[in-house]
């Protein structure tokens, strides 16, 4: 790590130290959901924007994995296990999705994985072992070495901790040799099977993966929330870290994180403001993918490209003759764009 | 009997959504999360034109045709403005403009009309049930069916016998050859979109009276099209046709003999038939093959 990667690191840490004293109590829960959303969008950003499997179902993996914490909460089971049982459950579930899916791809991958999550959310809504409708209340972390969860400031930190962990084996298995596997995987499928890449193995692990983050990310939120519901399983619930990866744009490490937090941000003023925020998220995700397709970390990039282009074209104002006087129409939409079909595993990138 | 026709019933309102999605699917390859959208907007439009009164038949289907054509009207405006950009993106970043516009549809109709549901009556004359074989059966369910019968065999009509139709056979079959040999592509993107947010709006229109609208009827009815859509064959609109049947039925089936079950028929449908056809009943192996 570069040395202004690691003075940024310890910033940041000293930063989520400090946090809940410059906050205060009161907005800390906010502040909890939206670093969970953090990890469970980075979750999913090994699937869009490492593997490029389209999964529209995340919300199985999150929804088991809060299930499980509030399940074993209830029988006081100590917060690590019941965390680490999360992670598990979650890459279980996954492990048996991928199989299920094991031959889909593209489309029929999304809305298979799109079909299961809403399996799993109608059969939570009618199991009464897991609270039907209503789900399961009273979640609460048992004391731990002497530590109260109970307290505000406590949950936070281990919070912090745990989406910590989590961000650091996503940010290994990136680096990894897997990883690069995976981005060959990605980028043309058949050529890394000739290459002697076994395509769907390499999916079904990395799938698995995704969903164990999942499970740790809704394990985190099932004791920040107090309360798990089918609404946790819901398919919005899958949606939103996907808004998450495309504002944060989900070639970068850090993009699902920033897209994170700012639509956590954005949510939550939105809430305060307005009765129906989806228009002005609908639009912002307008906004964004027809704008910034790579997400708002890429501004820095685009700006870079867009002045090193005037540069090149020998300073801004100099346009062609035609273009000033109406001549040279730029070709007009009617080139067909080659078959986005016969791109297969292509995800979220041009 | 009865669960004859609540099936039938059913299947043909899913087939009515199902059907545009294909084809739309089919031909322009953009998977449309905003059709359920669109169905929302048909079903409001034809409550706000009616006003929430009762009319009389004649009129009922008129103003159902009104209101499915002023949101094919809606969907032509969101094709020139937004579809048409992206056709060139990558499939799942397309889904998600659509996705994007499916929220801004619901966000609007919160707006619009508020979250409290609200209802339509059926048109007068088609209130009460009338008793085949000794089963009740809701009159309106005989408006819902013709439909749904009409557009089956319409939309045949307009692929495989007229100008249009071929248009879009060879759209759907290689836009770049189609566009090469002097058809208009464009155009036949916003025909066929136009048709398809059409029959959104019209599934949307007659389901009114069976439900009680609230802004979230977009989302709930897109997971069924949409797994009719894979169950029938991605493109296959008498496989939609198929599936949105064997899914009304099955469902009402459930319904009488093991009601616990009744919510999981979708899924257990789809299941059953995916695993013996990835591709669904009527889908050919072209779309999202092999790696």
């Amino acid at each position: 790590m570069t040395r202004r990667g690691a003075a940024g690191l310890a910033a940041l840490a000293v930063l989520l130290i400090a946090w809940p004293t410059l906050i205060g109590n009161g907005q800390l829960f906010f502040w909890d959901t939206a670093v969970i959303a953090v990890l469970f969008a980075t979750s999913v950003n090994l699937l869009f924007g490492s593997a490029g499997i389209p999964s529209f179902g995340q919300a199985a993996f999150y929804g088991v994995g809060a299930y499980a914490v509030a399940k074993v909460a209830a029988h006081s089971w100590p917060v690590p296990a019941a965390l680490v049982l999360a992670l598990v459950v979650g890459g279980v579930v996954a492990f048996v999705t991928s199989l299920i899916t094991w031959r889909a791809t593209g489309l029929t991958f999304a809305m298979l994985t799109l079909a299961i999550a809403q399996a799993l959310y109608t059969l939570a809504e009618k199991l009464s072992w897991l609270g039907g409708y209503n789900g399961i209340p009273g979640v609460s972390a048992p004391n731990l070495w002497g530590i109260n969860f109970s307290d505000a400031t406590s949950l936070w930190y281990l919070n912090v901790v745990w989406v910590a962990l989590g961000l650091l084996a996503f940010w290994r298995i990136r680096r990894s040799p897997f990883g690069h596997t995976l981005n060959a995987v990605r980028q043309d499928p058949v050529r890394a099977a000739f290459l002697g890449v076994n395509v769907r193995a390499y999916r079904a692990v990395a799938f698995t993966l995704a969903g164990c983050g999942a499970g740790l990310a809704g394990g985190l939120f099932a004791y920040s929330n107090q309360i798990v519901s089918p609404d946790n399983l819901y398919w919005t619930e899958s949606a939103t870290p996907i808004i998450m990866l495309l504002l944060g744009g989900i070639n970068y490490f850090w993009g699902p994180a920033v897209g994170a937090l700012l639509l956590s941000a954005l949510l939550n003023y939105l809430n305060q403001v307005t009765t129906s925020y989806l228009l002005y998220i609908g639009i912002l995700m307008l906004v964004v993918l027809l704008v910034l397709p790579e997400g708002v970390l890429s501004i820095p990039t685009v700006v870079r490209d867009f002045r090193h282009r005037r540069h090149r074209r020998g300073g801004p104002g100099r346009r062609s003759l035609g273009s000033v006087m109406g001549l040279a129409h730029a070709p007009p939409d009617t080139t067909p764009a080659p078959l986005p079909g016969g791109e297969p595993g292509m995800a979220g990138r041009p | 009997m009865i669960i004859l026709a609540t099936g039938l019933t059913d299947g043909m309102l899913i087939f009515l959504v199902a059907s545009g999605l294909t084809l739309v699917l089919g031909v322009m390859r953009v998977v449309n999360f905003s059709h359920g959208g669109f169905f929302m907007i048909g079903a409001y439009l034809a409550y706000e034109l009616m006003r929430g009164h009762v009319q009389p038949v004649w009129l009922f289907v008129l103003l159902v045709l009104a209101a499915s054509a002023a949101t094919a009207a809606i969907g032509l405006v969101s094709e020139r403005i937004l579809f048409r950009r992206l056709y060139r993106l990558p499939e799942v970043t397309s889904l998600l403009g659509t996705y994007a516009l499916l929220l801004i549809l619901e966000g609007a109709a919160q707006l619009i009309w508020g979250r409290n549901p609200v209802t339509q009556p059926e048109p007068s004359g088609l209130v009460h049930a009338f008793s085949i074989a000794g089963a009740q059966v809701p009159r309106y369910d005989i408006l819902v069916v013709a439909a749904g019968v009409l557009t089956a065999v319409g939309l045949q009509v307009l692929i495989k016998g007229t100008e249009l139709g071929r248009q879009l056979t060879a759209v759907a079959e290689d836009r770049y050859m189609a566009g090469l040999l002097g058809v208009n592509v464009n155009w036949v993107f916003a025909a066929t979109f136009a048709i398809g947010i059409f029959l959104a709006g019209l599934g949307g229109a007659l389901a009114g009276p069976t439900l009680s609208m609230v802004p979230d009827i977009a989302v709930t009815f897109i997971l069924q099209a949409f797994a009719v859509v894979i169950i029938g064959g991605f493109g296959s609109i008498i496989g939609s046709l198929i599936a949105a049947l064997a899914l009304g039925l099955l469902h009402a089936f459930l319904v009488n003999k093991a009601p616990s079950l009744a919510d999981f028929s979708l899924y257990m449908l789809m299941a059953a038939v995916l695993v013996v056809r990835p591709q669904g009943l009527l889908g050919s192996r072209q779309l999202g093959e092999n790696l």
